[in-house]
């Protein structure tokens, strides 16, 4: 799905709608945001069904908090943020679920990650890589989609997953060791 | 060359971590050292590639049409979104306490009469499914634990008589949503029992919503 490209002016006056009760106002802002929303989901869980049912938390949940959103930062960051905070929660509360992303025979899901990027000599290294991240263990994948997918800071993901910034240094080097491992095999 | 630059430096000098000196000798040393050129160059490669990563995955199709059915259910199971008060100054240990008190006679006494009257769906009001009254269960609890988290983060800053008294205020709410979650399970579709279940939880997040402002 190719989300349509929205100027802030439109977020702005569809937020305001939508804040109103307008579910189409709502709509319209989960068509322009739901890729990268769905994206940040199944990247953090690597689990296909997992993220299905996190986006739909995170959007439940920015309907009912849309009154809260103060304009101070974009809509997209507002939204981006909350579904990192609902799939942390979610997380705390499930730390010992052992989800993958990809077995070897989910046809579902390989074609999924082929419709990641454009056609290009690259799709397969991305598809690889998007492989490994699902692959490595749940601690470990957060911090490494929160740091060099979603380009937070170390303090950042400390505060977000309750560590120290070292711990997140540790896990971000182990995660892309880890990585690098799969992806030469 | 025998001492190779360690995996962690390696990956402070991609992050731009290391500080001026260190990372001049950790670049120069990289240069002249096949082993550590070539770690650093795949280790570059690595990042580079997460970070071009695209930005969206597509969603499956039936989503949009699961969240908007959750939101219209929340139109009648719960309220419309509502602009969060600022902290106000008439909220007080005093005052939250005594309104915890309320709170759970309001709650009991409608949790009584609902469950005695066991009204049926009223017209005009949506259908609701287990499925959609749990989905949206699921929110509320979702709301419930980031906000008990955040009081978490903040304990000792209330006294701890008014934490007492808002505990068994909670502690009754809880009761009275397992009661109506109870009742919701053997009876799904019944909107008076998911307008309960969804007012208890709206009671116990605006209580904890207080306790929060209180406490910041």
């Amino acid at each position: 799905m190719s989300e349509p490209q929205a100027t802030g002016d439109d977020l702005s006056s569809l937020v305001t709608s939508a804040t109103r009760g307008d579910v189409q106002a709502f709509e319209q802002l989960y068509a322009r945001t739901a890729g990268r929303v769905f994206a940040i989901c199944l990247r953090m869980t690597g689990d296909r069904q997992r993220a299905r049912e996190l986006a739909h938390d995170a959007f439940v949940r920015a309907w009912e908090r849309l009154g809260t959103f103060r304009g101070d930062s974009a809509f997209e960051t507002w939204l981006h943020r909350l579904t990192v905070n609902v799939v942390l929660t979610a997380a705390r509360g499930e730390r010992r679920r052992n989800a993958r992303l990809v077995s070897s025979d989910d046809a579902d899901d390989a074609s999924s990650l082929a419709a990641f990027g454009k056609p290009g000599p690259d799709v397969a290294t991305r598809v690889d890589l998007e492989r490994a991240i699902a692959a490595l263990p749940p601690r470990a994948r957060q911090v490494f989609v929160l740091h060099d997918v979603e380009g937070f800071r170390h303090e950042e993901i400390a505060d977000r997953l309750d560590l120290r910034p070292g711990s997140v240094r540790a896990q971000l080097h182990r995660a892309r060791q880890l990585i690098m491992r799969m992806l030469s095999r | 060359m025998t001492d190779h630059l360690s995996w962690e430096t390696l990956n402070d000098l991609v992050d731009g971590v290391l500080d001026v000196n260190a990372a001049e000798a950790a670049s120069r040393h990289a240069r002249g050292c096949v082993t550590c050129g070539a770690a650093l160059d795949e280790l570059r490669a690595t990042v580079a590639t997460a970070r071009a990563l695209p930005g969206t995955v597509p969603p499956p199709d039936e989503l949009w049409g699961d969240i908007r059915s959750t939101i219209e259910a929340g139109k009648v199971a719960y309220l419309p979104p509502r602009t969060a008060a600022p902290r106000g100054w008439w909220i007080t240990p005093g005052r939250l306490a005594a309104a915890a008190v309320v709170l759970v006679a309001l709650t009991t006494t409608l949790t009584g009469i609902v469950m005695s009257t066991r009204t049926g769906p009223r017209n005009g009001t949506v259908s609701l499914t287990t499925v959609a009254w749990q989905s949206s269960e699921r929110a509320f609890q979702a709301s419930v634990v980031e906000l008990r988290e955040q009081l978490d983060g903040m304990q000792g800053q209330l006294a701890p008589a008014t934490v007492a008294k808002v505990e068994r205020a909670l502690a009754t709410i809880d009761l009275a949503i397992a009661e109506a979650r109870e009742a919701l399970l053997r009876d799904p579709a019944n909107a008076a029992l998911t307008e309960l279940l969804a007012s208890n939880y709206r009671q116990k997040i605006g209580l904890l919503r207080r306790m929060t402002q209180l406490a910041s």
